[in-house]
């Protein structure tokens, strides 16, 4: 034991005491931060051009409506954003041009526009029938709209809302229905969503709270994507300290004095450690966080627990996969199409989320958390979202990690003890299959 | 105490059912230097790792320091691969340290000692250095401390001198020297044929994974004979030298050649006198590196008669 401990202390100080993990401390959660704040940049800024629409209107009811609403969804702050003092355009700007040429025949008029479309004169054209207004009159009643970006929702969207508003206000006009009297009856009702009654005391109890965004979404969320970012960061260092020994030569020395099982349980105690200590930094600085908006009460000490816990399965788990491939790996090149696999497998339970989120008592969601592999993060999420799982699913979660877990590391440690010392060979997936077996 | 530090006892091991070793059995007397000599591929390394214990053999039984067991041994052995590693980042204290704790040995201790041997290597200014700031021959001896900071019973050496210039080699050797007089086994794996046959009490060869000789040196020049003349002439020899009676092969070593011959070297003195001008003519024993030729060739030439066969 005191072996294993020399070990996972010497690579703990190997890998915490680098420029690199220091930088990485700092730059990983931003990196993923960054990912998700460039979806939302790009979402307002990427496409600022001007979107000119060429409306056949057949009704003509509905063309200076629609020109009148692009302008002032122009001046809206859905395309400019003048907050702050300055005025920046966010958004793409609509333009309505009524089409002023001869109502001829409607193929006709399809080919001639399209023509425009694919100069470049305008961006898309629509034609409204000429019965829009009153159904029962006709069969023209549709909006047809017509362009070669059918990716750009953004115009095709708004032209429906807009015209739907409209055509509703005049039929309601026109069945003597004032609009006043319309927007007073479709007033929508607010729904205020309360978690439960305190049912443990008698008597009347106080009002159930409302929820919190913080602790029904951002907490359990958040406790996951920290414990992705942790895992993606410790256990791959499995593989970068096995490679870099076996490429330096030292793996030989090493396992001339301890046994590879040794070796790699130090070495997971290591990226465990490391795990641990990255833990500690990122839940230091969230709770600095609640503590100093006031909403620390929002975190239970239980649930902190809880992600400690399923932390250390997940890298015990990931890290000895990391360590296996780097033991069968002689170089970092050959170790790409293992490690897609592995990062395949702490991806998948990340594309979970969502439905687990929204239905998190579901029998899909019980199941799916209850598979080793992606339990540490999905039934960390269950635990993060009221009222939680039951006691069962949580022994049972709790047991089937521990198997699997002890499963990877005599697995991993099999691994180790062939794949150390094939220098200079290329193992295949069926080889590493064999040596599992093998005595 | 065993007489033997390592008894390898029929011992086999193959890869893909190519024999890497086969039927091999050995022993290395406590407290000698053990040489180790063999071509390359010809299952040198795999017999060491098996004395490691980082392979274990299909048939057989290896002994180390008296256990049979797995391991058992292992923080009384001493080893310096063929491919030197260190690690880059880590200073020569602590690399020192890392690798003295893996041998089970206390922290007071590992100071005492890590200071004793820099200072007798003379790398006692470069304790708290970096390993990627020493030259190869600092690198090569901070290795070697790690193979003997212990002490050990049993000193596994492959190739110990080889990139090392003469000041560093001497070093080295007379620390190997010391280490045996206080009663280490050494094994010295090595292609450096002079320095097996000056040093070692023993040598043993290997070539396709079989035993070719094993003895001391002593009994491998009783084995061998006196069968080699060392010639030098002055000019050129007015005969080809494989014509003279009773030799049967000869090796240009530029300044000098090598005759080996069977019968009375004074008929080939009588027949060379008549065609050169003899500067040097003296009848001597193989050297090791000849042995070494010979036994290698010969494998090499059984191999092609059996391919022929087959």
């Amino acid at each position: 034991m005191r072996k294993i401990c020399s070990i996972a202390w010497n690579d703990y100080l190997l890998t915490v005491a680098s420029r690199t993990f220091i930088i990485s401390i700092l730059i990983a959660p931003l990196l993923y931060l960054g990912i998700a704040g460039l979806q939302i940049i790009a979402d307002r800024n990427v496409d600022l051009d001007i979107k000119l629409l060429m409306l056949v209107d057949r009704s003509g009811a509905l063309s200076q409506t629609l020109v009148d609403k692009a302008i002032q969804r122009n001046r809206s702050e859905k395309v400019i954003d003048s907050k702050g003092g300055e005025v920046k355009q966010v958004g793409p700007m609509f333009f309505v041009e009524p089409y002023e040429g001869d109502l001829i025949e409607t193929r006709e008029i399809e080919r001639m526009l399209s023509q425009r479309v694919i100069d470049q004169e305008i961006f898309a054209f629509a034609i409204i029938g000429k019965d829009i207004l009153n159904p029962n009159d006709g069969p023209d009643i549709g909006v047809s709209y017509y362009s070669d970006s059918p990716t750009a929702r953004d115009l095709p969207d708004w032209l429906r809302e807009t015209v739907n508003e409209k055509v509703k206000s005049i039929r309601f006009e026109n069945a003597g229905i004032h609009q006043r009297t319309v927007n007073k009856l479709m007033q929508p009702i607010e729904i205020e969503t309360l978690g439960l009654a305190d049912i443990s005391v008698d008597g009347p109890t106080a009002k159930p709270k409302k929820d919190n965004i913080l602790e029904t979404f951002l907490i359990p969320v958040g406790a996951v994507f920290l414990l992705f970012i942790i895992v993606n960061m410790s256990a791959p260092l499995m593989l970068n300290m096995v490679i870099e020994e076996k490429m330096n030569k030292i793996t030989e020395v090493l396992v001339s004095s301890v046994s590879p099982f040794s070796l790699m349980l130090g070495k997971l105690m290591a990226a465990s450690m490391v795990g641990l200590t990255l833990a500690v930094i990122y839940m230091g600085s969230t709770l600095g966080f609640l503590v100093f908006f006031g909403v620390i009460d929002k975190l239970s000490g239980i649930y902190v627990i809880w992600f400690v816990v399923f932390l250390v399965f997940a890298l015990l788990i990931y890290g000895s996969m990391w360590g296996g491939i780097g033991a069968a790996c002689s170089e970092l090149k050959e170790t790409q199409n293992f490690a897609g696999i592995s990062i395949m497998m702490v991806m998948a339970p990340m594309a979970l989320i969502m439905p687990v989120l929204s239905s998190p008592g579901s029998a899909f969601s019980i199941g799916i958390s209850l598979v080793p592999l992606f339990t540490p993060m999905l039934m960390l999420l269950r635990l993060g979202i009221a009222p939680g799982p039951a006691p069962w699913e949580i022994g049972t979660a709790l047991a089937l990690c521990t198997v699997f877990a002890l499963f990877c590391v005599w697995a991993g440690g099999k691994i180790f003890r062939i794949g150390l010392l094939a220098q200079g060979q290329k193992a295949s997936l069926t080889q590493i299959v064999k040596w599992l077996f093998s005595s | 105490m065993s007489d033997y530090a390592v008894r390898l006892i029929n011992v086999a091991k193959s890869y893909d059912r190519q024999n890497a070793v086969d039927d091999l059995s050995l022993e290395v007397p406590a407290g000698s230097i053990y040489g180790f000599i063999g071509p390359n591929g010809s299952g040198k390394s795999t017999t060491l790792r098996l004395i490691l214990h980082l392979i274990m053999p299909d048939a057989g039984v290896v002994e180390v320091l008296g256990k049979r067991e797995t391991r058992a041994a292992n923080d009384r052995i001493g080893y310096l691969p063929e491919e030197r590693g260190l690690y880059k980042k880590m200073t020569v204290r602590r690399q020192i340290g890392y690798f003295a704790r893996l041998k089970g040995m206390p922290g007071p201790l590992i100071r005492e000692r890590t200071e004793y041997w820099l200072d007798r290597l003379g790398l006692a200014d470069r304790i708290d250095a970096k390993t990627e700031s020493l030259s190869k021959g600092m690198t090569q001896k901070v290795q070697f401390i790690t193979a003997v900071i212990m002490k050990p019973d049993l000193l596994v050496l492959d190739e110990p001198f080889s990139g090392l210039d003469p000041l560093n080699l001497e070093a080295i050797r007379e620390e190997i020297l010391q280490l045996r007089r206080e009663g280490t086994t050494v094994i010295l794996s090595t292609h450096d044929m002079s320095a097996a046959e000056n040093m070692c009490d023993h040598i043993f060869m290997i070539d396709r994974g079989k035993k070719v000789l094993d003895g001391s040196m002593a009994e491998i020049h009783g084995r061998f004979g006196q069968d080699t003349i060392r010639l030098r002439v002055r000019g050129e020899t007015g005969i080809d030298l494989e014509t003279l009676p009773g030799v049967s092969s000869v090796r240009d070593h530029g300044r000098f050649q090598e005759l080996r011959y069977s019968g009375d070297s004074r008929i080939i003195l009588e027949a060379l006198s008549r065609h050169a001008d003899i500067e040097q003519f003296e009848v001597t024993r193989p050297s090791l590196h000849d042995i070494f030729i010979r036994l290698a060739g010969q494998g090499r030439e059984n191999e092609r008669t059996e391919a022929v066969e087959a």
